[in-house]
């Protein structure tokens, strides 16, 4: 972490982005966590890691506010009234944005966006030039490409006009996600893939996963996180399972010792930040979302991510071939479900008293990493150069995802000939859910948006970012990192 | 039963709506000046095929069987996938026993009673017509159109016609004389069948298409238009 000076001084960072970081830094002189040696220094080797999520945590990191309960009640201490047309009703959407807290202070979730203004939609060229100034000002403003919109599962009016608006514009925020199901129309769905070609979102979430585990209500949140509406996350902290592998000796070491003993300092820091945050920060004393009913303790949860599966699992089974390897050789993939597996078991074997949002468990995420990993791929994913054909990977990948709740998903380039035969990517993204996959995620081999790990990025703003330049999107610069370290826009050609 | 197949793409978006699993038979009976794929042209007995695989038709369904859920079906393409008879109604038949959706592309230079018993089996087929003057057709591929006429009207009258193709060319044949005529026999038939019109390109073509001249893109649209006019309801440029 840079120092006060060093980000007051700075010539890169915009002012906002001082003040952030400033406050990070302040956040950080404090110390009023209980932690171990013993996790500090599981902590100091990358095997767990907080993400920067800060010392002190006063807010959750993820909250996905009940936005239809917002629009039917207005809000008192905002002095909103329920709005009437469009226009205030994106008014009124754009002034709460600005209020609700998150580990990046922008919001991580900004509603079912469709389903939320459908009922105002009148006149279409009118609504489409007010949602076109709408997503304009979530862009230039909510400057932070983890905030994530909802639209479907129902095909709208308003959600094909959203998609319209992000065909014109391209831009990198908001993050998008559409819920399908049996019902979905395949003509919206096919819109969708249209969009995704073109601007790389929506991502396509399986409604027919995500819906049961969530009893109907939730939102897919920042990166592809499943939440509980009018709740959200209280955490994340995430294992280096590649890391946790290299300090063991065998399988057996690894799955009956090292696996259980790290599950259990992760849960327990977990608990703790979570502890801190309800207990004693006083935010859900504080805030007025809370008073106004847009969220509630009793629909947090909290979430355990994992990264760097296939490099753990290579390191048992690796013999300089690629054969040997995650993805190429069934029994090191078996062996990946297992690590899986059992940590799901340690998981579900924890009773989080505050996770009240799904029965006081933790959920799994598959995290995608951050811009400074090295020798770690996001999640379950199959490393970026090794990836096999589409048809293996999609299998391979699609049984990891029923552990995984709260994210999990691949992102494909494809070929242009694909954007003439968008029937070619419902295929595949049909085919993926039939086989339990949750969330996919595309974008288009010459599109200037481009998915880096789980948030969008502009290749155009990377290229400003490496001449020095200031961007407006703090996010470029993770996209940056992200394509040092990981090579991400090198992400194998799907035709 | 065996035969040589030059290459499977298992995941195809340029083989028909959807995702595709395509195979690609060794063999043609035409020498197309234009072929994207002369090494695919040659015929090689099973015992020296080297370019490529010698498959079964159980070793094919498999394969179509792994890329399941994700394909909408299986494209036998070429060279010429009906110049291999016997080999082809095998597989075909193996396919739809696993209830496979199937597309043959063929160039229709093929006896009709074996297109019949064909036809019987696979979902439809892709037909190629080249040329519509049969002086131009041999100058083009080395061999008449007539089979190819009646390839159209027999799949026309099994209604598993799926969609007719022409190459479009800037020289050597009079292209929009032939969109001409198989527009009017498309729409006199039954106008919902799809025509493409496919431009002229250079890629993958031998020496022996050297002088062959790419259409101007103004030509595609006009000829587009045309196939229109004449009643063709869906006409892809490609
Ligand atoms: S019919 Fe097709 S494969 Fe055969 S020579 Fe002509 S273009 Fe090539």
């Amino acid at each position: 972490m840079k120092g006060v000076r060093e980000v007051l001084e700075s010539k890169i960072l915009t002012y906002e982005q001082k003040v952030l970081a400033l406050a990070r830094l302040a956040e950080d002189s404090v110390h009023p966590l209980r932690m171990s040696d013993e996790l500090k220094e599981t902590m100091e080797k990358g095997i767990i890691c907080d993400l920067n999520e800060g010392h002190a945590p006063y807010r959750p990191r993820y909250i996905v506010p009940d936005y239809p309960l917002f629009m039917a009640q207005g809000s008192a201490f905002l002095e909103l009234s329920p709005p009437k047309t469009l226009d205030e009703a994106l008014n009124n959407l754009l002034i709460l944005y600005k209020h609700v807290p998150s580990i990046t202070s922008f919001p991580v979730y900004i509603g079912n966006l469709d389903t939320l203004l459908e009922p105002f939609m009148s006149d279409e060229s009118k609504d489409y030039e007010s949602l076109k100034r709408f997503f304009i000002h979530i862009d230039r403003t909510i400057t932070d490409s983890f905030c994530h919109g909802n639209v479907g599962p129902k095909a709208t009016k308003a959600g094909q006009l959203i998609l319209r608006v992000q065909r014109e514009l391209e831009t990198s925020i908001p993050n998008l996600t559409m819920k399908v199901n049996g019902d979905t129309p395949d003509s919206f769905v096919i819109d969708g893939i249209n969009t995704a070609l073109k601007t790389a979102k929506p991502s396509f979430a399986n409604d027919e996963i995500f819906a049961p585990e969530f009893t109907g209500d939730y939102g897919i949140v920042s990166c592809y996180n499943g939440l509980p509406i009018g709740g959200g996350s209280y955490t994340l902290i995430r294992m280096n399972l590649a890391k946790l592998a290299q300090t063991t000796k065998n399988k057996k070491e690894f799955l009956d010792q090292a696996l259980p003993m790290a599950a259990k300092l992760i849960i327990g820091y977990i608990d703790e930040r979570i502890r801190y945050l309800v207990e004693e920060s006083n935010f859900f004393e504080s805030s007025f979302l809370v008073r106004e009913h847009l969220i509630n303790k009793d629909k947090f949860t909290a979430m355990l991510g994992v990264i760097g599966l296939a490099e753990a699992v290579n390191h048992f089974y690796d013999d300089g071939t690629l054969e040997s390897h995650f993805g190429y050789n069934a029994e090191a993939d078996d062996f990946g479900e297992t690590i899986i597996e059992t940590l799901d078991q340690l998981v579900k074997e924890h009773q989080s008293v505050y996770c009240l949002g799904t029965n006081q468990k933790i959920l799994l995420h598959a995290q995608v990493g951050i811009d400074t990993d090295e020798g770690a791929s996001p999640g379950c994913r199959i490393p970026i150069g090794e990836e096999p054909p589409m048809g293996t990977h999609l299998k391979q990948s699609a049984r990891f995802h029923k552990y995984f709740p709260s994210g999990i998903g691949d992102v494909f380039r494809f070929d242009e000939t694909v954007e003439r035969n968008p029937e070619y990517m419902l295929d595949i993204i049909k085919g993926g859910f039939e086989l339990g996959m949750r969330y996919f995620s595309a974008y288009g081999e010459n599109a200037d948006v481009v998915r880096i790990t789980g948030y969008l990025v502009k290749r155009s703003e990377i290229e400003k970012l490496r001449q020095d330049q200031q961007v407006l999107r703090d996010t470029v610069a993770l996209g940056m990192g992200a394509d040092d370290n990981q090579h991400v826009l090198s992400r194998k050609l799907r035709k | 039963m065996k035969g040589c197949i030059n290459n499977i793409i298992p995941f195809s978006a340029v083989d028909g709506v959807g995702n595709r699993m395509i195979v690609f038979f060794q063999g043609c009976n035409f020498k197309c000046l234009y072929c994207h794929n002369p090494e695919t042209i040659p015929f090689y007995s099973v015992a020296d095929y080297k370019d490529g695989m010698v498959m079964t038709p159980e070793m094919i369904t498999e394969k179509a069987k792994e890329q399941m859920p994700f394909i909408r079906g299986v494209t036998l393409s070429g060279g010429e996938c009906t110049a291999n008879y016997d080999f082809l109604l095998a597989t075909v038949k193996l396919l739809k026993q696993e209830k496979i959706h199937v597309l043959i592309d063929t160039n229709g230079f093929v006896e009709q009673s074996k297109l019949i018993e064909l036809a019987k089996y696979a979902d439809g087929f892709m037909l190629d017509i080249k040329a519509m003057d049969s002086g131009e057709h041999i100058c083009l591929t080395g061999v008449s159109n007539d089979l190819v006429l009646a390839s159209f009207e027999t799949l026309l009258k099994m209604g598993k016609l799926t969609e007719v193709r022409t190459v479009v060319l800037g020289n050597l044949i009079d292209s929009r004389s032939t969109v001409d005529a198989v527009s009017k026999m498309i729409a006199a038939a039954n106008p919902e069948v799809p025509y493409k019109l496919i431009r002229f390109r250079r890629h993958g073509v031998s020496e022996a298409g050297k002088d062959l001249e790419i259409p101007a893109e103004s030509l595609i649209e006009e000829l587009k238009q045309l196939a229109l006019r004449n009643g063709v309801v869906t006409v892809i440029t490609l």
